[in-house]
C-alpha cells in the first residue's frame, strides 16, 4: 500500500533506525521470533499470545496458592503497620504501637489479634509507588504496569493461569470476592484467564442453582441438545463448539462436588464468627475454602481506606475488621497445615499522609507505604524496609510495585523473564521489570 | 467440477430478484468473483429470505426481528424487497442505537463523569450517526472538538484521554489510519518504521489541548488587581477567597479549550537527531501535507481526513466491511504497515475510493455492501482461519455481540424497543449545567470578586473554628472521654459540611444577585436561589425533550432494566449481563469479546432472564397466546426467535414433547430455544 502521501520525507533516519532498533532493542536474540509474530499477524484478536524463548525455568516454588487481600482505597500506613508512637500527635494522631509475637515488630494497637501472628508475617515497610490516584494505583499495584490507554495489562491471577493452567477442573482457576479491581483481570489474555468475579461470599456462584428440579433440568437440556443438532452439523466450527463445551462446563460445575467450597454453611458457627460476621470476614473464611479446593488464586478486597476525613474513626473501624479476619485466616491455615504453601498477602495502591490534615484525616501518599506477606515459604517475624522518623521517606529497603509483584510470583515459581505478547505484539512479563526481594524467602 | 456453472445460474436469480441492482454492488460481486476464479473456489449459495431478515435486522438495527416484523417481510411478494428493507432499517431508529456500540466499543466511551462529558459524548455520537454526518466529517468535529460539553459533545474524545495527550494521539492514528505509533512514544518502533521523534512531531499537534476549561486563571488576576486597590486582606482571608473564587466558577470548567503548550522530547531520548529536552514541531508522520501553524488541529484534522490520505479511507472502508461480512479484507483493521495487502486488493482499493467517491457517506456503504450478491449468501459453513486469506465466499458466521444479544432479549419482551430511549435526564442536566455557565459567564468579574470576598470573610472565621474544634477532639480523646469525643467529633463534622456548602451559597446568591441587572434570557428565567444548591432550570426546559405520556405509558409493566444497550450506561456495571456476554469494559479500543464463558451458559440457563422473558406480557408470549393452535405456538416461538418457521423435525420433537408433558412442554420448549446455539449466532 504504497502511495506517496504514505512517504515520509526523511528515508535515511527510517533506514537508519530499523538497524538501529534491531541491534539495540531487541538485543539481536529476539529476532527470531519475529517469525512467529509475522506469521499471527493476521488475528489482531483478543487470544493467543506468543512466547519468547529461551526463558531461565522458573525456581522452585515455596508457595503453590495465593490468597491477595486488597485494601482499597489506599490503607495508612502510620495507624496500622509502620506507627510512629514517638513522632508526636500531628503524625501519630491518638493511635499506640503495640508488641507482637514477633521480636521487635510492632504495630498499631489495632490488631491485638494479628499481633499474635506477627511471627508467621513479613511485614513491608519500603513500598513505594509512582501513582497517586485510586484507579491508576490500584491498577499499578494489580499488574505492575502503568495504565494505559492502548492496553490493559493482566492481573497476577491471569498470568499465574497463563503460566500453569487451572488445578480443579470444574471450579474457575481465580476468584475474585467483593471486588474487581481494574488490572486485576485477564488484560490483554484470553477471557478464559479472567478470574470469576463474586460480589456476595454468603451468595456463592451466580447463577449456579437450576430453577427447577434435577430430572426437568435434564430434559430442557436433552431437548436443546435435540434442537441444536441441525446446526451443530451445519457449522462444524470452533467458535460452535467452544459453546458447546462452555455449557459442558457449566453443567459440570453446577453438579460438582467442589462447588460446595463456594458454600460458606459447611463451616461451623464458631469459625465463622472468628472470621467475623462481615463481608471481609467471610470473604476471608472463602478464599480458604477455594484453595483447600484447588482454586490457586484468591482475592478479596476490603474497601473505606480513603480516610480523607476522620481517619481515625475510620481506621479503628476497617482495623477491627482485618484483625479478625487476617487473624483467623493464619490461625486456621497453620491448623490445617496449609501455611506453608499458601502465601498470603496484604497490599493496598498507596500509603496516607504522615501529618494529619485539617479535617482530621490523612490524604493520597504514594511515597512510602506498607504491606504484608505471610506463609508460603516467606520468613515471619521479619520487616522489610524503614521509613524515617515521621514515616515519610523511605530511607532504607525501597521496594516498588513491580519488586513487590516479584517477589510474589517468585514465591510461587513462576518465571519473571518469560516474555508475553500482547495480541498487538507488545512485549510484558509477570512484573515488568520487579526485581524480588529474595531476602524474605527462608 | 468446474464452478462457472455454479455462477452462471446464481447470476440469473440476482439480476432477475433484485431489480433494482447497485452498479457498485455488482462491481464488489465481479471483484470477488475474479477472486474465486483465481483461486478456484465456489461462493456459497445465495441465502433464503427467513437468513436474510434476521440477518437484516441484526446488521443494520443491532436485534433479532419480531415475529411480526419477519411475516411482514415473508409476505410480501414486491419485486426488491430485500433492498427496500435495507433502506427501512438504514432510516430506522435502532439504526443509531446498534452503531453506536460499536462507535463506543472503537471509542472507548464512558458515562457517569461528574461533568456529563461522557454521556454528552455518547449522545453527539448517536445524533451524529442519526444525522448520517459523513465520516470524515464526524472525524474533524472530534479531531477539532473544542468549547463546553453541553455546546459540543465531540468534545468528549478529549476529554476521555484528560491528562493523557501522548496516548490520546496514538489511539487517533490507531483508529483512523490504522497505523500503531504506540511502540514509537518510548522508543524507535521495532515492528514498524516509526520513529521516537515521528511519534514527539505527531503529538505536537494536539499537545495543547487542555481537557479543562480554565476561566480562573483570568479572575485571578482581576482579583489580585482588585486587591491591590482595596484594603489589605490577611493571607487567611486572601487564600478563602481564592478558594472560594475556584469552586464558584467550577461550572465553567467542563469542556476542552486550546493553549500554547509546547511538548519536548523526553528527558531519556537517545537517538543523534535530537537532544532530551528539545522541543518539537508539529510534522504529520507522512504525506507532509500539513504543517503546523496558528491552527495546528484544524490542519492536523485536514490531513488525517484528506480524501489524498488512502489510509483514511481505506480503514474506514475496511472496518465497514468487516462489520458487514465479520471478517476484514486487510486483518487486523488497525495495524496497517507498508507491506500490508489485502485478501483481495483490487477490491480493498475500489471500496476505498467509493468512500471517497461517496463522500464518506457511511449508510449509503452499507447499503451498497448489503445490495451484494456476496452478502447475501450463505454464511460459510467450514471453519475460516484467522491467519490465512478469506476469499469471501459468502459472510462468516458470526455470535452476537453482547449489544446484540441484549436488544434482541428486549425485542422478544417489552414493544417498540427502539424508541425507549433515556435521554431525557441527561438532557435536563445538561441543560442545568449550561444553564448556570452562562449565568456565570454573564457575571461581572466585580461582583464574583465582591461575592468571593464578603464570603472570605465567612469562610476564613469557619476555618478559625474548625482548628479549634479539632484541637477540642484531640483533647478528648487524649483525656479518653468517649461522649466528650463523640461531640468533638461532631461539632467538627458540621463545620466541614458548612464549610463545604459556602462556595454553593456563594455561587447561588452570585447567579442571584447579577440576574436582577442582567436582561439575558437565561437569567431572567431564573427565580433567585434560595436553596444552596446548584440552579437547575425551570419548568419549561424541563418538558423540553420529555417523552408525551402517551407514548411512554406503552413500557408500563416491563422491567426498568429492558432499554437497549445504548441506552444503558456504558459500559454497564461489572456483573451486568451485557458485560457477562463480552460487552468491553470501554478502557482500550475495540476490547469487547465473543468468546464463550462458563457465567453466560449458567446465566442463560438459571438466570433471572428466563422467567422474565415468560411473564404474560412480554411480546414473546403475546404471540404465543394469541395462536390458534399448536402449529401456530411453535411457529409464533420460532418466528420470534430464529426469525423462520420450525423443521419438520423440530415439529416432530414439539410434538412429541407436548404429548409427554401436555402444555407444560412449551416452557421447556422455550427455554431450549434460548440456550441453543441458534439464538446466539448470526448465519
Amino acid at each position: 500500500m504504497d502511495s506517496s502521501f504514505l512517504r515520509n520525507t526523511d528515508e535515511h533516519s527510517r533506514r537508519r533506525f530499523l538497524s538501529y532498533a534491531s541491534k539495540t532493542l531487541l538485543g539481536v536474540s529476539i529476532l527470531p521470533t519475529m517469525a512467529p509474530l509475522g506469521a499471527g499477524a493476521a488475528s489482531g484478536k483478543k487470544g493467543e499470545a506468543v512466547t519468547a524463548q529461551p526463558v531461565t525455568p522458573g525456581r522452585k516454588p515455596t508457595a503453590r496458592n495465593i490468597i491477595y487481600l486488597y485494601m482499597a482505597g489506599g490503607m495508612t500506613h502510620v495507624d496500622t503497620f509502620d506507627p510512629k508512637p514517638d513522632a508526636g500527635e500531628k503524625v501519630a494522631g491518638p493511635v499506640k504501637a503495640i508488641n507482637t509475637a514477633a521480636d521487635g515488630v510492632q504495630i498499631s494497637e489495632y490488631f491485638p489479634i494479628l499481633a499474635k501472628q506477627m511471627d508467621k508475617v513479613a511485614v513491608i515497610r519500603g513500598l513505594t509507588t509512582t501513582q497517586g490516584a485510586h484507579e491508576q494505583g490500584n491498577y499499578f499495584m494489580h499488574s505492575s504496569y502503568t495504565m494505559r490507554g492502548t492496553i490493559q495489562h493482566p492481573g497476577i491471577g491471569a498470568w499465574l493461569l497463563r503460566m500453569e493452567g487451572k488445578t480443579n477442573r470444574t471450579l474457575p482457576g481465580s476468584v475474585c470476592i467483593g471486588g474487581g479491581a481494574v488490572g486485576g483481570g485477564a488484560g490483554f489474555m484470553e477471557s478464559k484467564f479472567a478470574p470469576l468475579y463474586i460480589s456476595s461470599p454468603t451468595a456463592g456462584v451466580p447463577n449456579s442453582r437450576s430453577n427447577v428440579g434435577t430430572a426437568e433440568f435434564e430434559e430442557r437440556l436433552m431437548l436443546a441438545n435435540k434442537f441444536d443438532q441441525a446446526f451443530h452439523e451445519r457449522y462444524d466450527q470452533k467458535k460452535v463448539r467452544a459453546y458447546s463445551d462452555m455449557y459442558d462446563d457449566a453443567v459440570r460445575l453446577m453438579k460438582s462436588e467442589d462447588l460446595k467450597a463456594f458454600d460458606l454453611s459447611g463451616e461451623s458457627a464458631e469459625i465463622r464468627a472468628e472470621y467475623g460476621d462481615n463481608g471481609f470476614g467471610q470473604g476471608c473464611l472463602l478464599a480458604r475454602r477455594l484453595v483447600e479446593n484447588d482454586v490457586r488464586h484468591v482475592e478479596v478486597t476490603l474497601g473505606g481506606w480513603d480516610t480523607h476525613n476522620n481517619n481515625f474513626q475510620a481506621v479503628e473501624g476497617l482495623s477491627g475488621t482485618l484483625d479478625k479476619a487476617l487473624g483467623a485466616l493464619l490461625k486456621d491455615l497453620e491448623r490445617r497445615g496449609m501455611i506453608e504453601e499458601t502465601m498470603v498477602v496484604l497490599c493496598t495502591e498507596f500509603g496516607r499522609t504522615p501529618y494529619v490534615n485539617e479535617n482530621d484525616g490523612r490524604d493520597h501518599y504514594p511515597k512510602a507505604f506498607s504491606g504484608l506477606i505471610a506463609g508460603g515459604g516467606i520468613k515471619g517475624g521479619t520487616v522489610h524496609g524503614v521509613t524515617d522518623e515521621t514515616a515519610s521517606e523511605v530511607v532504607e529497603g525501597k521496594v516498588s510495585v513491580p519488586d513487590f509483584n516479584a517477589t510474589i510470583a517468585y514465591g510461587l515459581g513462576l518465571p519473571l523473564d518469560q516474555t508475553i505478547y500482547s495480541p498487538s505484539k507488545r512485549p510484558f512479563t509477570i512484573a515488568d521489570k520487579g526485581q524480588p526481594i529474595t531476602s524474605l524467602f527462608g | 467440477m468446474n464452478f462457472r456453472f455454479l455462477l452462471v445460474p446464481l447470476l440469473l436469480i440476482s439480476a432477475l430478484t433484485s431489480l433494482r441492482a447497485n452498479p457498485i454492488s455488482e462491481k464488489i460481486d465481479r471483484y470477488l468473483e475474479d477472486g474465486y476464479q483465481k483461486q478456484k473456489i465456489a461462493p456459497n449459495a445465495p441465502a433464503s429470505d427467513e437468513t436474510i431478515v434476521r440477518r437484516l435486522y441484526l446488521d443494520i438495527i443491532g436485534r433479532i426481528p419480531t415475529q411480526d416484523e419477519v411475516r411482514a417481510f415473508m409476505e410480501s411478494s414486491e419485486p426488491g424487497k430485500r433492498s427496500r428493507l435495507i433502506d427501512q432499517l438504514l432510516a430506522s431508529d435502532g439504526y443509531a442505537s446498534h452503531w453506536y456500540n460499536w462507535w463506543g466499543d472503537i471509542l472507548r466511551v464512558q458515562t457517569g463523569g461528574r461533568d456529563e462529558s461522557g454521556t454528552a459524548y455518547a449522545e453527539w455520537i448517536k445524533k451524529a450517526l442519526k444525522a448520517n454526518l459523513p465520516y470524515d466529517q464526524f472525524v474533524r468535529e472530534m479531531i477539532t472538538a473544542k468549547g463546553f460539553v453541553w455546546d459540543n459533545g465531540a468534545v468528549g474524545y478529549y476529554v476521555r484521554d484528560a491528562g493523557m495527550p501522548l496516548d490520546n494521539m496514538s489511539n487517533t492514528a490507531q483508529i483512523f489510519l490504522g497505523t500503531r505509533l504506540v511502540c514509537a512514544q518510548c522508543h524507535n518502533h521495532p515492528f514498524d518504521k516509526w520513529t521516537q521523534k515521528d511519534y514527539y512531531q505527531m503529538a505536537a499537534y494536539t499537545y495543547g489541548v487542555d481537557t479543562e476549561i480554565n476561566p480562573r486563571s483570568v479572575y485571578r488576576r482581576l482579583a489580585e488587581q482588585e486587591m491591590k486597590a482595596g484594603r489589605r486582606l490577611d493571607p487567611n482571608e486572601q487564600r478563602s477567597m481564592n478558594r472560594l473564587i475556584d469552586d464558584i466558577l467550577e461550572p465553567l470548567k467542563y469542556g476542552v479549550a486550546e493553549t500554547e503548550r509546547a511538548i519536548k522530547l523526553p528527558y531519556d531520548y537517545k537517538y543523534d537527531d535530537a537532544k532530551p529536552g528539545d522541543y518539537v514541531k508539529a510534522k504529520t508522520i507522512f504525506g507532509d501535507r500539513a504543517s503546523a501553524s496558528r491552527d495546528p488541529r484544524g490542519h492536523y484534522a485536514e490531513w488525517l481526513t484528506s480524501p489524498e490520505n488512502p489510509r483514511f479511507s481505506m480503514v474506514i472502508a475496511n472496518r465497514l466491511w468487516k462489520r458487514a461480512m465479520g471478517m476484514g479484507l486487510i486483518e487486523p483493521v488497525d495495524d496497517f504497515k507498508d507491506e500490508t495487502s489485502a485478501s483481495n486488493p483490487v477490491l480493498m482499493k475500489f471500496l476505498a475510493d467509493q468512500m471517497v467517491q461517496m463522500k464518506f457517506d457511511t449508510k449509503r456503504m452499507l447499503r451498497t455492501i448489503y445490495n451484494t450478491r456476496t452478502w447475501q449468501r450463505e454464511a460459510t459453513r467450514t471453519e475460516v482461519p484467522e491467519d490465512q486469506p478469506y476469499y469471501f465466499q459468502g459472510p462468516l458466521l458470526r455470535r452476537m455481540t453482547a449489544e446484540q444479544i441484549w436488544d434482541s432479549l428486549c425485542a422478544l419482551t417489552i414493544p417498540n424497543p427502539d424508541q425507549r430511549t433515556r435521554g431525557e435526564g441527561y438532557r435536563n442536566r445538561l441543560a442545568g449545567m449550561k444553564d448556570e455557565a452562562e449565568q456565570l459567564k454573564a457575571c461581572s468579574p466585580q461582583a464574583i470578586i465582591a461575592v468571593a470576598r464578603k464570603y472570605a470573610e465567612l469562610d476564613s472565621e469557619l476555618d478559625r473554628k474548625i482548628r479549634i474544634a479539632r484541637t477540642r477532639l484531640t483533647q478528648a480523646r487524649e483525656e479518653g472521654e468517649n461522649e466528650d469525643t463523640a461531640a468533638a467529633q461532631k461539632a467538627l463534622n458540621t463545620l466541614n459540611q458548612e464549610r463545604d456548602s459556602l462556595a454553593l451559597k456563594a455561587r447561588a446568591e452570585l447567579i442571584a444577585n447579577e440576574s436582577g441587572k442582567n436582561k439575558s434570557n437565561f437569567v431572567s428565567s431564573i427565580k433567585p436561589a434560595a436553596a444552596p444548591q446548584p440552579v437547575m432550570m425551570d419548568d419549561k426546559m424541563k418538558s423540553a425533550g420529555a417523552m408525551p405520556e402517551a407514548n411512554a405509558d406503552q413500557w408500563k409493566g416491563y422491567g426498568d432494566e429492558f432499554y437497549r444497550a445504548a441506552e444503558l450506561s456504558s459500559p454497564a456495571p461489572n456483573g451486568h449481563f451485557l458485560r457477562e456476554f463480552g460487552q468491553s469494559n470501554r478502557e482500550v479500543i475495540e476490547n469487547s469479546s465473543h468468546e464463550a464463558s462458563v457465567s453466560q451458559a449458567l446465566n442463560l440457563m438459571n438466570g433471572p432472564l428466563f422467567g422474565k422473558l415468560t411473564q404474560e406480557n412480554t411480546i414473546l408470549m403475546q404471540r404465543f397466546r394469541g395462536a390458534k393452535d399448536d402449529e401456530g405456538r411453535a411457529n409464533a416461538l420460532w418466528q420470534s426467535i430464529f426469525g423462520r418457521k420450525p423443521t419438520d423435525t423440530e415439529r416432530a420433537i414439539v410434538a412429541a414433547t407436548l404429548a409427554e408433558k401436555k402444555q407444560d412442554g412449551w416452557k421447556d420448549i422455550i427455554w431450549a430455544l434460548l440456550n441453543s446455539r441458534e439464538f446466539v449466532f448470526i448465519q
